[in-house]
């Protein structure tokens, strides 16, 4: 299990970077590798070049920028994970995070990177469209934003094109009084998702819905999110509200049917940890502000 | 104070935990030594037509492709332990039988060379059907894997003891069940790892390989490269980094390298990875067993009729189909039952070939004996606990001859069962935890296991019918060797032939000496890697079959005992009086109460420095082999009666789980196991042979198959797929006990106890979930999958 | 802009247990195998070499990492630690203490990943919550079924927590 041999390009500025990939070589980039490189060893990625960005400046940074938090493309997993934990709102995030593998590949794996593998069962792409983030892309016409919504096509496949590279994603910072809850089902602690839900509540002081977003993961060829219905804004969350607004997500479902759970499995696991994921959310709405 | 029975931390720890370990993959003992990777099989089954090396043999780097066509003009087939025309080289000649198996070996500068190479070879493949399914096998409706084995059938064997069909006939309850015991397998962290040297001259191979058993299939090896066995010399590294059986089955490769070095001119040393690992490696057999039990009406059990098939894969390898005949000695477990029938069936598939894995044999044999004594207590409406009282293997019964013949040692079997209902406090459970909360299943079950130890050589030819086995020599016997010296200034080294993978042999053999010599343990070195060249050859070393508590520690006992009265006999003619009045204490010969200046390193140093003043019979130097034999370790007798064990020891598993229902979840809240292995050697190494054989038993109770496709491309192939348990999977809370009926034809009183849990595990936490959900559990593992099944959430199969 | 040819081997200089080691090698060389073959300390094992099991574990500033998933040339100027240099530090005596009295290894194969884990949150970790169990899930040991390294975390905490 050794990678195939590729070119090892090091540059030192963005527009180094962007002149690399203009070339149309079979290229990927590497940012903490922690998917790329086991398909590397397998032989199942052959690149004819490798692109690092670790010489390039200006991409390490959690910057806070008043409504969100930017995070540099080579802001490793853990790094992240440690400096929104226990920040308002941002409960879905950290505990999402900490599903990520391991702290041992967190340590590498970057956010960015994980957000541009687009692995449909991973929990970053589902988070940062639960908290309805976007992905600052550089490419030869410059920079454009991407929202998460937008962002993921199929498995593996973003609107990210071949001469472009994520230079940084953006997390929202949610509003007072919002809560958010992550859960998820899998085989072993740190594997990846069968079925991962995550949402996001905000409410009034009356507990009065007011602004929402539910996502799952492992249950279609991308993560899918819906917002909260509109007719529910004022109302308070009943089962009856719950169990409408995580149905809302079926048309989007189109789970995969495999060893560890059949596609009928899954859908019921979307329930079953939605409705939960949802009462979560809600109930630290609630607990924040009080 | 003695050694033995005390929890010695270990000597080999300095070392692993500094690491000075010496793996395979660490040494280099030849200068020149080249990096092989092997081509593989993507089919299952397939006709080689061509294999085209012009642009993998023009890499720079290269020195050298081997194909099935160059390896036949050197090689002859594997002998096998049945008698059928299949032919099993360890390189494909013209035919792929399984994904993974190996076509072309690619000598280069380095393994990422090689990998290139491999990466250029075309070979042309021409698919044909596959034969995956046993049963469909045998009713000959499967393709051929082997042109003359008709219907993949490797072997087929049929037994009968007492008079089963009468005893179900009067029989007031029947249970009729299949079950399905899956593939798994070892996974040990450490893959394979084979370096092999040729020398021309003298027509000699050397080949270092972490093989647990070298002198096993010594014979095998030897046959396969046409030479005797003088001319194989293997050795193993001084650690290997697990093994639970799996390792075993490196010897194809052992003999692959070796020849290629031959062809090839040039030292060569191979690293198996992990996917090669997961894929052509080895694997546990599944087994489909259906069972049939008649039961009197107060929970007897009266008879008992087992029709097995294994899928053995696609090469039948030695020691199989010895899976379906390590236990068949105890194949009754621990229950009194006289009236056995058995059908056994080892089948051919496009899969890899089958081989040793922890527990081997065990677990498919006591998934369904197990879960039937739950069955049927269910529709007698008895406790699961009264059941097993009722037809436990009393006390007063021992030594007891199973039906089947083997020869149950010692045991208190009922002593043990109520200490595990006790410390899993079962009455209070029983009796709280009806229904469930939310979605929310409790359930707790339990196993009772006879734990088989020290296997009798000659069980494999079990597989044989009597009149064929009368037409061959006769196998029998458990032997281990030994050998203790001491130099000329006392140093005490010890020689073992256990080819330890982490059981911690060479602390265990250090308390054995240090008590016979009376010595500290850390003045002696123990010796574990094996060189067949110069270890004491003996067919049956090894570490398999949890054999070394009862046959390698007593051939060390036996040799220490030597080397002492070697020493008492000589200071007994320097003090002019008889060795019964002298005793060894701290080193020093006692004579009475008083101590003689006579020490271990004097005495011993007198048969070195001066043999012309050792008494006449006296031989200079002091190094005693000695080879212990377990005894009851007859050949099959012309009745197929065997005693496939040398001892037998017994544990009780409770296991208490929680089943989500709604997301097919299960956790196993408290875990608790009861062994009786006689008399412990080192009650620390004990418990984490314990904890780790319940490991692997969770795994596959819960996590763990190889599972294929129909076209047998394996599915669970990486270790993303194949679920290892980690510390998160392992139970909240765990309670080790042990009883100690001593083994009475051991020195030492000890038996083996490293493979009882992954025997265990699995029926008791099929036989809790199923006391969970109501239902009854008939196949391993219980994926959310398989729960959700049987729970009809989520509309079941789509 | 550095760039290097697939077929070219390159100088990589790496900083393993404080000690710098200059090699030439292909660019595709895992930190694994450098560590290993190139530089020969064997004491950093491969187990998978797809990032699961654990066994290749190394401290890469002072944060454990699989090593079969960095590229060598890729790691450069990162500090390396490996087992070899741990057994140096001066409070790795209790560390290897508490092992070997809780049996927490058999076959040793998967350790020295462990241990470098293990001492990444004993170590200049004061104040951070350690979940002990999520960070042992990052590796596979088939020999202890785990419950000797619990023991001998649990034993390493008491002695913080009398300190």
């Amino acid at each position: 299990m050794k990678p195939v041999p590729f070119d090892y390009v090091l540059p030192e500025t963005l527009d180094e970077l962007l002149e690399v990939l203009a070339l149309g070589n079979n290229a990927k980039i590497l940012a903490g590798g922690q998917s790329l490189v086991p398909m590397l060893n397998m032989r199942l990625a052959r690149p004819d070049m490798l692109i690092s960005l670790r010489r390039i400046p200006g991409l390490e940074g959690i910057e806070d920028e008043g409504q969100s938090l930017r995070v540099g493309a080579m802001v490793v997993q853990e790094r992240f994970r440690r400096a929104v934990s226990g920040r308002e709102g941002f409960d879905a995030l950290s505990v999402g995070m900490e599903h990520i593998g391991h702290p041992q590949t967190r340590s590498t794996g970057t956010v960015a990177g994980s957000i541009a593998h687009a692995d449909p069962s991973s929990e970053l792409p589902l988070l940062l469209q639960v908290y309805r983030g976007s992905a600052t892309i550089m490419g030869p016409s410059g920079l454009r934003n991407v929202e998460a919504r937008d962002l993921f096509l199929f498995p593996y496949t973003t609107l990210i094109e071949p001469q472009e590279v994520v230079v940084s994603t953006s997390w929202p910072k949610p509003l007072r009084g919002t809560g958010s809850a992550f859960m998820e089902i899998s085989r072993r602690r740190g594997d990846f998702a069968l079925v991962a839900v995550a949402c996001q509540i905000r409410i009034n002081g009356e507990r009065c819905l007011e602004d929402g977003v539910l996502g799952a993961a492992g249950v279609a060829g991308t993560p899918i999110s819906v917002e909260l219905p509109s007719h529910f804004k004022g109302q308070t969350l009943s089962e009856d509200v719950a169990q409408y607004w995580i149905q809302s997500l079926d048309p989007l479902l189109d789970p995969p049917n495999d060893l560890e759970a059949s596609s009928g499995l899954r859908r019921h696991l979307v329930h079953q940890l939605g409705y939960q994921t949802v009462v979560e959310a809600e109930r630290r709405a609630g607990g924040n502000k009080r | 104070m003695s050694w033995v029975g005390q929890s010695v931390p270990r000597f080999e720890d300095g070392r692993l935990m500094s690491g000075q370990g010496q793996y395979i993959a660490d040494l280099a003992p030849v200068p020149g030594i080249r990096q092989a990777a092997i081509l593989r099989s993507p089919y299952a089954h397939a006709r080689i037509s061509g294999i085209d090396m012009s642009q993998a043999l023009a890499l720079p780097g290269v020195f050298g492709i081997v194909t099935g066509a160059d390896l036949s003009t050197i090689l002859a087939p594997f002998p096998v332990g049945v008698p059928i025309p299949m032919k099993y080289f360890p390189l494909a000649i013209d035919r792929v039988r399984y994904v993974g198996e190996p076509v072309a070996v690619i000598v280069a500068e380095s393994r990422y060379l090689a990998e290139d190479a491999a990466d250029l070879i075309r070979v042309n493949y021409q698919p044909l059907p596959v034969a995956m399914d046993v049963e469909a096998s045998v009713q000959g409706g499967s393709t051929w894997i082997h042109d003359d084995v008709a219907d993949n059938l490797a072997n087929h064997r049929t037994f009968r003891y007492g008079d089963p069909e009468e005893a179900l006939k009067s029989s007031d309850l029947i249970v009729e069940e299949r079950f399905f015991y899956p593939r798994n397998t070892g996974i040990p962290i450490e893959t394979y790892g084979v370096i092999a040297h040729y020398d021309q001259s003298l027509g000699d191979y050397t080949v270092w390989a972490n093989f647990h058993g070298p002198f096993t299939l010594h014979s095998v090896m030897a046959h396969a490269l046409k030479v005797t066995t003088q001319k194989l010399r293997i050795k193993t590294p001084t650690d290997i980094g697990g093994s639970f059986g799996v390792k075993s089955a490196v010897y194809p490769y052992m003999v692959l390298m070796a020849a290629t070095s031959r062809l090839l001119g040039i030292p060569v040393k191979w690293v198996e990875d992990r996917l090669e690992h997961m894929k052509a490696s080895s694997s546990a057999s599944s087994r489909i067993s259906y069972l049939t039990a008649g039961f009197s009406s107060d929970g007897r059990l009266r008879a008992l009729k087992l029709r097995q098939y294994d899928d053995v894969g696609a090469y039948i390898r030695a020691p199989e189909p010895a899976t379906l005949y390590r236990v068949h000695g105890n194949l009754t477990g621990a229950y009194d039952v006289a009236n056995v029938s058995l059908e056994n069936f080892a089948v051919l598939t496009n899969r890899v070939p089958t081989g040793l894995v922890r527990g081997y044999g065990g677990p498919q044999l006591y998934f369904p004996l197990e879960r039937m004594m739950d069955i049927a207590a269910r529709k007698l409406g008895l406790d699961p606990a009264d059941i097993r009282r009722k037809n436990l293997i009393r006390p007063d019964q021992f030594p007891y001859r199973t039906a089947s013949g083997g020869l149950y040692d010692s045991g208190n079997y009922q002593q043990v069962l109520e200490t595990a209902l006790n410390e899993a406090k079962y009455e209070q459970f029983r009796s709280q935890a009806a229904g469930g909360k939310g979605p929310m299943r409790y359930g707790i079950g339990m196993a009772a296991v006879v734990e088989p130890s020290g296997s009798n050589m000659g069980y494999v030819t079990v597989a044989y019918t009597p009149e064929e086995r009368a037409r061959q020599l006769p196998k029998s016997g458990a032997v281990s060797a030994a050998t203790v010296a001491v130099d000329a200034l006392g140093g005490i080294t010890v020689q073992i032939d256990s080819a330890p993978e982490g059981q911690g042999h060479e602390t265990v053999v250090r308390q054995i000496v240090a008590d016979v010599l009376t010595v500290p343990p850390e003045t002696i070195r123990v010796i574990a890697e094996m060189d067949t060249a110069t270890t004491a050859w003996t067919i049956s070393s090894g570490s398999y079959s949890s054999r070394f508590a009862a046959a390698g520690a007593s051939a060390v006992h036996t040799a220490a005992v030597q080397v002492r009265d070697k020493l008492l006999a000589l200071a007994a003619n320097h003090l002019h009086t008889d060795v019964k009045t002298l005793r060894f204490e701290q080193g020093r010969v006692f004579h009475g109460d008083e101590a003689s200046s006579w020490t271990v390193k004097r005495l011993a140093g007198l048969t070195h420095w001066h043999p012309a003043g050792l008494p006449t019979g006296t031989t200079p130097g002091v190094y005693e082999t000695s080879y212990f034999s377990l005894p009851n370790m007859e050949p099959p007798t012309a009745t197929d009666l065997v005693n496939s064990s040398a001892t037998y020891g017994f544990l009780v598993d409770v296991a208490k789980v929680a089943v989500n229902v709604e997301t097919g979840e299960i956790e196993i809240l408290d875990y608790v196991t009861v062994h009786d292995a006689g008399n412990l050697l080192n009650p620390l190494l004990a418990d984490g042979q314990i904890q780790g054989g319940l490991a692997f038993g969770i795994g596959s109770a819960l996590y763990e198959t190889l599972h294929y496709d129909e076209d047998g491309q394996l599915l669970t192939g990486s270790l993303m797929d194949y679920l290892v348990p980690t510390v998160s999977e392992m139970p909240h809370s765990l309670t080790i006990r042990h009883h100690h009926t001593p083994a009475p034809g051991v020195p030492l009183g000890a038996k083996g106890l490293g493979e009882g849990n992954v025997m265990s595990a699995g029926a008791a936490i099929a036989n809790a979930v199923s006391d969970a959900l109501g239902t009854e559990v008939l196949a391993l593992p219980l994926s959310l999958r398989a729960v959700s099944d049987i729970t009809g959430k989520g509309g079941g199969q789509r | 802009m550095i760039r290097y040819g697939k077929d070219q081997r390159v100088a990589v200089t790496l900083t393993i247990n404080g000690r710098p080691y200059r090699r030439w090698v292909e660019p595709r060389m895992l930190l694994s195998d450098f560590i290993r073959d190139e530089v020969g300390l064997t004491g950093t094992h491969v187990g998978c070499e797809h990032g699961v099991c654990g066994a290749c574990t190394v401290l890469i500033d002072g944060e454990p990492a699989r090593s079969c998933l960095r590229l060598a040339v890729d790691v450069e100027p990162q500090n390396v630690t490996t087992i070899e240099g741990l057994a140096k530090e001066p409070g790795y005596e209790r560390v290897r203490r508490a092992f070997s009295q809780n049996h927490a290894l058999q076959c040793g194969f998967c350790t020295a990943g462990i241990v470098a884990s293990v001492w990444s949150r004993l170590e200049n970790y004061e104040g951070l919550q350690v979940d002990w169990d999520e960070l042992l899930s990052g590796h596979l040991c088939r020999c202890t079924g785990y419950v000797g390294i619990q023991n001998a975390i649990r034993d390493l905490q008491g002695e913080e927590r009398e300190q």
